[in-house]
């Protein structure tokens, strides 16, 4: 009984209400159009800046990955285009023999060899040992080495010759690789902000360079940003 | 002699979804007096309803796009302005005072006539009703949602929903009768 009573009474009002249409007040619509107004939307500057921006990190990733790709360079190797080195046969070395010991008048001892069949007495000829690995004019790679390598007899003579110290001081200091310094001097010092620059340079071809580096004295790499050119190019 | 080409909601809505801004204007001026009616309902006065239901159409000039037509638009745009209101209900963190079932409240089986009572009278009866209490009696009493539902939405158990419903009718009777008693209206037969 209690629920009918509660059902009828519910159904009375809706009815009631549902017939109800209230006056909507003029101003609601504009508030309504102000506020969808306002939705978020993407201006055009906005989007200029952003466009400006993805630039500059375009530019920027452009220029670490040049400077990687720089260091990481792999080294160029060159092969010489030699045959590989041939060993040469050797000949029966003779062996020379000792046959008597002098001393001379100034205490130095002489060693006199027996003088094997062939060989001069005073000089012995010595032919030069030819490394096959170096090309010099006159040996080409592709031709076959016919060298004979003749190994001297040896006489042995000691000498006690005394070297004044300043000369023998003078053979402990080593000499300076003329051909080394030379490359150095012809060699240009070519900074990490060349090629950056470079780079740059390339990128804002046309206009201002937004962006410069530069190696000061202690070799330190300094960035410029050009603000104005930036604006611009914004 | 009116000129204005009458469009129908099916129009309009591929308009608004196309954000013409005229499309969305006559959209608004179709269904704003109903929808107001819905927010007068929820709101404890004029000016909140007002708010609920510029709340509410922003909410479906955004969301348009998101209206596939399966159902009646009205039946969508409603659900959103009940919506909006029980947002509205929640930020404003006005607390369900939830009693259990067994606490009937009760009320004298009174007898009172409700056809001389003006809508605008009974429009403000509702909106003189507890914050909780107003809300679960709307939800199911005029949008028909069912306990369960209230309780789902409101986060209360289902026993709290059927109490704020018992309440929300003794409240209205008691004051329906109060002011038969005081010589507005007839008497109410059952």
């Amino acid at each position: 009984m209690e629920h009918m009573q509660d059902r009828g009474f519910d159904e009375k009002l809706r009815e009631k209400i549902g017939a109800f249409t209230p006056n909507v007040p003029e101003h609601l619509w504009y508030n309504i159009e102000k506020e969808i107004d306002e939705q978020p939307k993407v201006s055009l500057k906005r989007r200029n800046v952003s466009l400006g921006w993805i630039k500059i990190a375009a530019s920027i990733g452009v220029v670490l990955v040049t400077i990687t790709l720089y260091v990481k360079k792999p080294h160029e190797v060159i092969y010489l285009s030699g045959k590989a080195i041939q060993q040469v046969e050797q000949k029966e070395v003779l062996q020379p023999q000792i046959a008597e010991v002098a001393t001379t008048n100034d205490g130095v001892i002489e060693l006199h060899a027996d003088k094997p069949q062939g060989l001069k007495e005073e000089y012995i000829e010595q032919k030069p040992v030819i490394d096959v690995a170096v090309q010099d004019e006159q040996t080409s790679p592709h031709q076959p080495i016919n060298a004979e390598i003749t190994r001297p007899n040896i006489l042995l003579v000691e000498n006690h010759v005394k070297l004044p110290e300043h000369i023998a001081s003078l053979a402990l200091i080593p000499s300076e690789p003329v051909e080394e310094t030379k490359l150095k001097r012809n060699k240009k010092a070519f900074a990490v902000s060349d090629v950056l620059n470079y780079v740059v340079a390339s990128v804002n071809q046309g206009d201002k360079k937004v962006i410069s580096f530069a190696n000061d004295d202690e070799g330190i790499l300094k960035i410029a940003l050009d603000l104005k050119a930036l604006k611009t190019k914004l | 002699m009116d000129l204005e080409h009458t469009y129908s909601i099916e129009q309009l809505v591929n308009g608004c979804k196309r954000s013409e801004r005229k499309m969305q204007e006559m959209l608004y001026r179709r269904l704003a007096a109903p929808m107001l009616g819905i927010c007068l309902r929820y709101a404890s006065n004029d000016f909140e309803a007002e708010d609920m239901m510029q709340t509410g159409f922003v909410k479906v000039f955004k969301n348009i796009s998101n209206f596939r037509g399966e159902g009646s638009f009205e039946g969508w745009i409603r659900r959103i302005m009940v919506n909006t209101a029980i947002e509205i209900y929640r930020k404003n963190l006005r607390m369900l005072k939830t009693t259990d079932i067994t606490e009937v409240f009760d009320y004298e089986q009174q007898v009172f006539d409700m056809d001389n009572l003006e809508t605008e009278d009974l429009m403000k009866l509702i909106q003189q009703l507890p914050d909780g209490y107003r809300i679960v009696f709307n939800m199911y009493a005029i949008e028909g949602y069912s306990h369960q539902e209230i309780a789902n939405t409101l986060q209360i158990s289902e026993g709290a929903s059927k109490s704020q419903l018992s309440r929300a009718r003794a409240w209205l009777r008691n004051k329906l009768i109060t002011t038969e008693g005081e010589g507005n209206y007839g008497t109410y037969a059952g």
